[in-house]
C-alpha cells in the first residue's frame, strides 16, 4: 500500500516535470522525487536493517537536498526561470509521460523478472522514469532542464536497482550516485560558462561549434 | 430511501451555501472580515423580487437556457452519489447520462450566452466548450478507472462499493476529479469568479445579460453544481461507509465543507492560469486518471 | 416482396413522366415528388411490417423469386436500411418542390426528377438486390444519378469539379467492389447471395482480402478517412435536398454494404475489428476536428457526416472485436449502437442539410460569418436546427444521444474483462466518443448561434425569411422523428431483434438478454428526463408568476461601455472555435494570414484562416498530378483519326479471338 503510494507520487512528479515551464519548480519537483527515491530502499527491503537506512539518509542528502541548491545556484547565476519554447508542447509532453508509461508498462510485463522482485509496479515505473528523463533531455532547450532530464533519467535508474535490492550489492547504486554528483557539478559549471558566454543557457547556440556550418550565421560575402 | 431523498432535499437547501464557506476561507486568507455565510441566499432573494432586462437582440433561447440548465442538473442530482454513495435513482449506465446531462447544461448555457449577440458572452462561450474537450474525456477516463475497479455501471454502485484499499487509484481519480471540479465550476486556476469585466473570465462573462430571476436562476444552478460535482469528489477522497445512517451522513456533509474550504484556500494561494495554459492543466487532470486506469488494469 | 417492387416501380415510373413534362417545371415537381411521395410510403409502410413482424413471429421474412439473374429478397438489414432511405426520400422530395422553384427558369426541372427519382430507385434497389451483378448495376445507377444531380448547378466552375472529383472516387470504390464480387464469384461459383451463404467454406479463405476490398471500396461512399475526400466537394456542391438525400441515406449504402458482405465472409478476426474500430476513430476525430474549421455551413456538415460515419464504423469494429472475443455483449451493444446511429444519422443529417439549404436559399450565402439573427425571422427553421444541432452533438433527450449511449454501454461493460485488446479498444471507444462528442458540440454550438442568435452581420441576413411551407413541413417533420426516436427507445429496441440475430449470428438466448437490459436501462433513463421535464415546467411556471406584474424592459445588448457597437463587433464562428482550432493545428494545418498594419493609426487590418483537407493536400493532389502526367504520355495513342480507331477495335479482336482458341 505505501509502496503503491510512493510509486504514484514518482509517477505524478514525472508528469509534474514534463508538464512545468517554471524551472524553479522542475528543480523542486525533482528534489521532490529524489526524496520518495530516497525513502524507496527502507520499504523494500521490509526489515529494519542498518544499511537500507544509510543508503536512504544518503541518497536523501544528495538528491533531495545537495543537487537542487546546485541547480538553484546555477539557475541564479545563470538569470532563467522559464523553459521558454520547448521543442515539444507541454500538452503534448503530458500526453507522451503517459504514453510512455503506457509503454513501460508493456515493457514490464515482457520481462522475465526474479520472483524476489518487490512491488510488481516498480520496474515499469522505473522505466517510465528512466525514458521520462530521456523525453526531457530531447524536447528541452534549456541546458538546465537537460540536467534535470539527466537526474530524472539517473532516479529512474535507481529505483530500478531498488528494486534489485536485495540480490545486488549497493555498490552499483553508489557507483551511479558519484557519476551523477561530477556530472551534475560538471553541468553545474558548464551551464555556468555557457551563460557567462552567451548571456543565455540555449543549447541551440552549441550548434554553432559543429562542422556544419548553420545556415543562418553562414559568413556573407563581404562588400 | 428517504435518507437519499432527505440528502437531495439537502442539497437543494444547502447548495447556496458552499459559495458562502468559499467566500469566507478566501477573506479570512486575505486579512477580511468578509460577507455573511449567507450572502448567496440573500441575492437570490433580492433577484427574484426583480424584474428583468432583455438584450433586443435576444430570443427565447435567452431565458429558456437557464432554466433547462437549472432541470438538468435537478435531472442528475438524482443519480449522484451522496451520502453512503447511495443516490434515489441507479441503473446501469447513468454514468453516461450523467456526464451527458452536463453536457446538455453547457450546450444551454452557450446557447443562451451566444443570443446576446456580445463579443464579452462570445468569449466566454468559446472558452467554455473549448474547455468541455478536455474534460470530458477526462471525466470519462476517471469514471472507466471506478467502473473496472468496482465492476460496476451506475455512480452510486460504484460509490457504495468502495473501500480503504483502493488508496492509490481513488487518489489519482479524486486529484483527476479535482481538477475536472474546478474548471467544470469556474473556480480558481481556470477561472476567476470575483470578476467579470476582464476579458479572462468565462462563466461570469457568460451571463452578463441576464438579471433578475435569471440570474437568480444562474447563481442557484452554480451552486448546485458545486454540490453534484463535489460529492463526486468527496466520495472518491472519503470512501467511508459506516452503515449508520446519521454518521455517514455527517462524514458526507463535512467532505463537501472541507471540499470548499479546499477550494478556498486554492483560490486564496493561487492565481489564475493564462487562458492557453488551461488545456494543460486538464489534460494533467486526464493523465492522472489514465495513470489510475492504468494502475487498476495492472 | 411486392409491395417494394411496386414502390421502386413507381418512384421510377413517376421521374420517367417528370422528366417527359419538362416544359411545365411545376407539373414536373409535383410528378416526381408525387411518386417519390407514393413510393417511399407504399415501401416504408412494407418495410415496417418487416421489422414488425419478426418479433412476433421470430422467422426471417424472406420472400425472394427470381426473374433471371435478378433476384430480390428482403430481410431484416434491408427492412432496417429501407426505412430512413423512404424517410428521407419523401422528406426531401416534398421539400425539393418548393426549393427548386427558384431555378424553374433557367433549369430543367423534368430532368432534376428524373435523376432524383433514379437515385431513391436506385438505392432502394441495391438494397433489395440479392445477386452480386445485380447490385452492382444498382450500385452504378446510383452513383451516376447521384453524379448528375451533384453537378445540376454546373454554370458554376467549382460544382463541375466537385462533380468530377465525386464520379472518380466513386469509381474507384467500384473497382474494388468488382473485384470482391468477382473474387466471391468465383469462390462460390455463382453470383447470387443466396449461394454466398451457403457456400461459406468456400469464402473463408479469400475472406479477409473479401474484408479489404469490402472495407476499401464500400468505404469510398461510406466517407471513411482517408476516403472521405469527396464529401466536402460534393455535398456543398449539390442541391440542398440532394445533399440531404446523399449524406443521410446514400453514403449508408456503403455500410449497409459492408454489413452484407460482413455477412457472408463468416467469423470476423480480431483484425477486422480493430482495423474497422481504428478508422471509425480517426474518421471521428478528423471529420469532427475540419468541420469546426469550416465557414461553409454545407462543407462542415458533410465533415460531420464523416464523423458520424466514423462513429458507425466504431460501432462495428466494437461489434466484430465482440463477436472474435465471444464477448455477446460487446458485438450486441456495437451492433445496435452503429445501426441505430445509421438510422438517427440519417434523420438528424436531413434535418440539417434542408435547415442549411432553407439559409442558404433564404439569404443567398453558405457562408456562416456574414449571416446571424436569422432566428427571428426564420423561427420554424431556428427550432428545427437547433434540434438536429443538439441531436448530432449527442444530447439527450434526442436520437443521438441513445446509439451513442449504446457504444459507450457496450464499452464500460466490457472494461472489465482480462483481455486487453478488448480493454483497450473500450477505453478508446469512451474517451473518443466523449472527445468527439464536446467537440460537435462546439461545432453545432458555433453553427446555430453564428447562423441564428445574435444580430444579422450583412444585408443578406438581414432579408432572410420563412422558407414555403413545404420545406417547413419537411424540417418539422424530421425534427418531430429525431426527439421521438429518442425518447421511445423502450418501445423501439425490442424491434432490434431479427436485425441483430442477422447481423451478429448470435444465439436468441443472448440477444434477449441484451434487449431486456437495453430496454430497462432506456426506461430509467425516460424516467429521468420525465423528471426533467417536470422541474423545467415547474421552473418555467415560477418564473413566469415572479415576473408577471413586474415591467420586463429591452435595452441593447450590454457593451461595457462602447458607444457605437455595430453587428460585427460580435464574436465570428472563427473566433469561437479558435482556441479549438489553434489547439489541434498540427492536424489541421490551416494556412492562416494575418495582416497587420504598424501605424499608430491602423487602416485595415486582414486575418485569412483557412483549412484544406490535409489528404487533399498532401496525398491526392500531388497523386492525381502525377497520375496525370503519366497519362499525358500516353496521349499519342489519340490521334482523332477514324482510321486509327477502327484498327483498335479489330487489333482487339484479334487478340481476344486468338486467346479465345487458342
Amino acid at each position: 500500500m505505501l509502496i503503491n503510494i510512493l510509486i504514484t507520487f514518482l509517477l505524478i512528479t514525472n508528469i509534474g516535470a514534463v508538464a512545468s515551464s517554471r524551472l524553479t519548480y522542475c528543480i523542486k519537483i525533482v528534489a521532490a522525487q529524489g526524496v520518495v527515491i530516497g525513502i524507496l530502499p527502507c520499504i523494500i527491503y521490509g526489515e529494519f536493517a542498518l544499511l537500507p537506512i544509510v543508503i536512504a539518509i544518503f541518497t536523501i542528502t544528495v538528491k533531495g537536498i545537495v543537487f537542487p541548491l546546485l541547480l538553484g545556484w546555477s539557475l541564479k547565476t545563470a538569470q532563467v526561470a522559464r523553459e521558454v519554447e520547448p521543442l515539444v508542447s507541454y500538452p503534448f509532453s503530458i500526453i507522451t509521460a503517459v504514453l510512455i508509461f503506457i509503454l513501460s508498462f508493456w515493457l514490464g510485463s515482457r520481462l522475465s523478472l526474479p520472483a524476489s522482485f518487490c512491488g510488481y509496479l516498480l520496474v515499469p515505473v522505473a522505466f517510465s522514469t528512466i525514458m521520462t528523463g530521456l523525453f526531457l533531455i530531447v524536447s528541452r532547450v534549456k541546458a538546465l532542464t537537460q540536467v534535470l532530464g539527466y537526474l530524472i533519467m539517473e532516479n529512474g535508474i535507481y529505483a530500478f536497482g531498488v528494486a534489485l535490492l536485495r540480490e545486488q550489492p549497493l555498490l552499483v547504486e553508489l557507483g551511479v550516485l558519484l557519476d551523477m554528483f561530477v556530472a551534475v557539478f560538471v553541468m553545474g559549471i558548464a551551464i555556468f560558462h555557457i551563460s557567462r558566454e552567451f548571456d543565455h543557457i540555449d543549447t541551440h547556440v552549441l550548434d554553432n561549434l559543429s562542422d556544419r556550418i548553420p545556415t543562418d550565421i553562414r559568413p556573407t560575402e563581404e562588400t | 430511501m428517504k435518507s437519499v431523498l432527505l440528502n437531495i432535499i439537502l442539497a437543494l437547501i444547502a447548495a447556496p451555501l458552499l459559495p458562502g464557506i468559499i467566500n469566507r476561507v478566501k477573506a479570512v486568507f486575505a486579512g477580511r472580515k468578509g460577507q455573511p455565510l449567507l450572502q448567496l441566499y440573500y441575492d437570490l432573494h433580492k433577484l427574484l423580487k426583480k424584474s428583468a432586462v432583455f438584450s433586443s437582440a435576444t430570443t427565447f433561447f435567452f431565458w429558456v437556457g437557464p432554466l433547462a440548465g437549472f432541470a438538468v442538473l435537478a435531472g442528475s442530482l438524482l443519480v449522484v452519489p451522496q451520502a453512503q454513495g447511495k443516490s434515489l435513482v441507479q441503473f446501469p449506465g447513468d454514468i453516461i447520462l450523467f456526464v451527458y446531462l452536463f453536457g446538455v447544461m453547457r450546450f444551454f448555457a452557450v446557447v443562451s450566452a451566444m443570443d446576446t449577440g456580445s463579443s464579452f458572452e462570445g468569449m466566454g462561450a468559446s472558452r467554455e466548450i473549448q474547455f468541455a474537450v478536455f474534460a470530458e474525456p477526462a471525466l470519462f477516463v476517471g469514471l472507466v478507472t471506478l467502473a473496472r475497479k468496482t465492476a460496476n455501471l451506475s455512480l452510486s454502485g460504484i460509490y457504495s462499493s468502495f473501500s480503504w484499499h483502493d488508496g492509490t487509484i481513488l487518489m489519482l481519480v479524486s486529484a483527476a476529479f479535482f481538477i475536472i471540479f474546478l474548471a467544470e465550476n469556474s473556480r480558481l486556476p481556470v477561472d476567476d469568479p470575483n470578476t467579470h469585466l476582464e476579458l479572462t473570465m468565462i462563466h461570469e462573462v457568460m451571463v452578463l445579460d441576464h438579471s433578475g430571476p435569471d440570474l437568480a436562476i444562474i447563481f442557484y444552478s452554480a451552486s448546485l453544481k458545486l454540490w453534484i460535482l463535489g460529492s463526486l469528489v468527496v466520495g472518491a477522497i472519503i470512501p467511508m461507509h459506516t452503515g449508520n445512517i446519521i454518521f455517514d451522513e455527517l462524514i458526507f456533509l463535512s467532505g463537501i465543507a472541507a471540499l470548499s474550504l479546499a477550494v478556498g484556500i486554492v483560490e486564496s494561494c493561487m492565481a489564475r492560469l493564462k487562458l492557453l495554459k488551461v488545456p494543460q492543466l486538464l489534460i494533467a487532470g486526464f493523465a492522472l486518471a489514465m495513470l489510475a486506469l492504468i494502475f487498476q488494469i495492472m | 416482396m411486392f409491395e417494394f417492387i411496386l414502390s421502386v416501380s413507381i418512384i421510377f415510373t413517376s421521374g420517367i413522366i417528370a422528366c417527359l413534362l419538362n416544359r411545365h417545371p411545376g407539373k414536373a415537381s409535383f410528378i416526381g415528388a408525387a411518386g417519390a411521395v407514393t413510393g417511399s410510403t407504399i415501401g416504408l409502410i412494407a418495410s415496417i411490417r418487416i421489422i414488425l413482424n419478426d418479433i412476433t413471429v421470430y422467422k426471417k421474412g424472406i420472400c425472394a423469386f427470381n426473374i433471371g439473374t435478378l433476384s430480390t429478397g428482403i430481410d431484416q438489414l434491408s427492412a432496417f436500411f429501407l426505412i430512413p432511405l423512404f424517410i428521407l426520400v419523401a422528406v426531401s422530395s416534398v421539400y425539393g418542390i418548393q426549393y427548386l422553384k427558384p431555378f424553374y427558369a433557367k433549369k430543367t426541372i423534368g430532368s432534376f426528377w428524373l435523376f432524383f427519382n433514379l437515385l431513391a430507385a436506385s438505392m432502394a434497389t441495391l438494397v433489395i438486390a440479392r445477386n452480386g451483378v445485380f447490385f452492382l448495376v444498382a450500385w452504378e445507377i446510383m452513383s451516376l444519378s447521384s453524379y448528375f444531380l451533384v453537378t445540376f448547378e454546373d454554370e458554376h466552375k467549382s460544382v463541375r469539379q466537385a462533380g468530377i472529383i465525386y464520379l472518380i472516387a466513386n469509381h474507384i470504390g467500384v473497382m474494388f467492389l468488382f473485384f470482391m464480387f468477382a473474387m466471391m464469384g468465383k469462390a462460390c461459383g455463382s453470383m447470387e447471395f443466396s449461394d454466398f451463404s451457403a457456400a461459406s467454406s468456400a469464402i473463408l479463405p479469400v475472406s479477409s482480402a473479401l474484408f479489404i476490398m469490402a472495407t476499401i471500396g464500400f468505404g469510398v461512399k461510406a466517407g471513411f478517412v482517408p476516403f472521405h475526400f469527396w464529401l466536402p466537394q460534393a455535398h456543398p456542391a449539390a442541391p440542398s435536398p440532394v445533399s440531404a438525400l446523399m449524406s443521410a441515406v446514400m453514403i449508408k449504402t456503403g455500410i449497409y454494404g459492408l454489413l452484407r458482405i460482413l455477412i457472408f465472409i463468416g467469423p470476423p478476426h480480431l483484425w477486422w475489428g480493430i482495423t474497422l474500430f481504428g478508422i471509425g476513430l480517426i474518421s471521428g476525430i478528423y471529420g469532427v476536428l475540419f468541420a469546426l474549421a469550416q465557414r461553409d455551413i454545407k462543407r462542415l456538415l458533410a465533415y460531420c457526416s464523416v464523423e458520424n460515419i466514423g462513429i458507425i464504423a466504431m460501432g462495428i469494429g466494437l461489434g466484430l472485436i465482440g463477436l472474435n472475443k465471444k464477448l455477446p455483449v460487446l458485438a450486441l451493444f456495437g451492433f445496435a449502437g452503429s445501426l441505430l446511429h445509421v438510422f438517427n444519422h440519417a434523420l438528424f443529417k436531413g434535418l440539417l442539410f434542408l435547415g442549411a439549404g432553407a439559409v442558404a436559399q433564404q439569404t443567398g450565402t453558405r457562408n456562416m460569418e456574414i449571416l446571424g439573427g436569422i432566428f427571428k425571422k426564420m423561427p420554424a427553421t431556428g427550432i428545427t436546427f437547433l434540434i438536429g444541432a443538439a441531436a448530432i452533438s449527442g444530447l439527450p433527450p434526442l436520437n443521438g444521444f441513445v446509439s451513442e449511449f449504446l457504444i459507450y454501454f457496450g464499452s464500460f461493460k466490457c472494461i472489465t474483462v482480462s483481455s486487453l485488446s478488448v480493454v483497450v479498444s473500450s477505453l478508446l471507444a469512451i474517451t473518443g466518443l466523449a472527445f468527439i462528442g464536446a467537440l460537435a458540440a462546439a461545432c453545432f454550438t458555433k453553427v446555430f448561434s453564428i447562423v441564428f442568435l445574435g444580430s444579422a452581420r450583412s444585408a443578406s441576413a438581414e432579408k432572410a425569411a420563412e422558407p414555403g411551407k413545404m420545406m417547413r413541413a419537411g424540417m418539422v417533420f424530421l425534427a418531430v422523428l429525431c426527439v421521438l426516436t429518442g425518447i421511445s427507445m423502450p418501445l423501439i429496441i425490442p424491434c432490434f431483434h431479427g436485425l441483430l440475430t442477422e447481423v451478429s449470428g448470435l444465439a436468441f438466448s443472448e440477444i434477449d438478454m441484451f434487449l431486456s437490459q437495453a430496454k430497462t436501462t432506456f426506461v430509467f433513463i425516460n424516467k429521468i428526463y420525465a423528471v426533467i421535464a417536470v422541474v423545467f415546467t415547474c421552473a418555467f411556471l415560477l418564473r413566469k408568476k415572479i415576473l408577471a406584474g413586474k415591467i420586463v424592459r429591452t435595452a441593447p445588448t450590454w457593451d461595457c461601455g462602447y458607444s457605437h457597437p455595430s453587428a460585427k463587433m460580435q464574436y465570428t464562428g472563427s473566433s469561437f472555435v479558435q482556441p479549438i482550432t489553434d489547439f489541434f493545428n498540427f492536424i489541421l494545418r490551416a494556412g492562416k494570414k494575418t495582416e497587420l498594419s504598424s501605424d499608430i493609426f491602423p487602416k485595415k487590418i486582414s486575418l485569412r484562416f483557412e483549412s484544406q483537407d490535409i489528404f487533399m493536400r498532401y496525398i491526392y493532389e500531388p497523386l492525381s498530378e502525377k497520375i496525370y502526367s503519366l497519362i499525358m504520355k500516353l496521349r499519342w495513342i489519340q490521334h482523332g483519326r477514324l482510321q486509327v480507331y477502327i484498327l483498335y477495335i479489330v487489333a482487339t479482336l484479334l487478340v481476344l479471338i486468338i486467346w479465345k482458341l487458342g
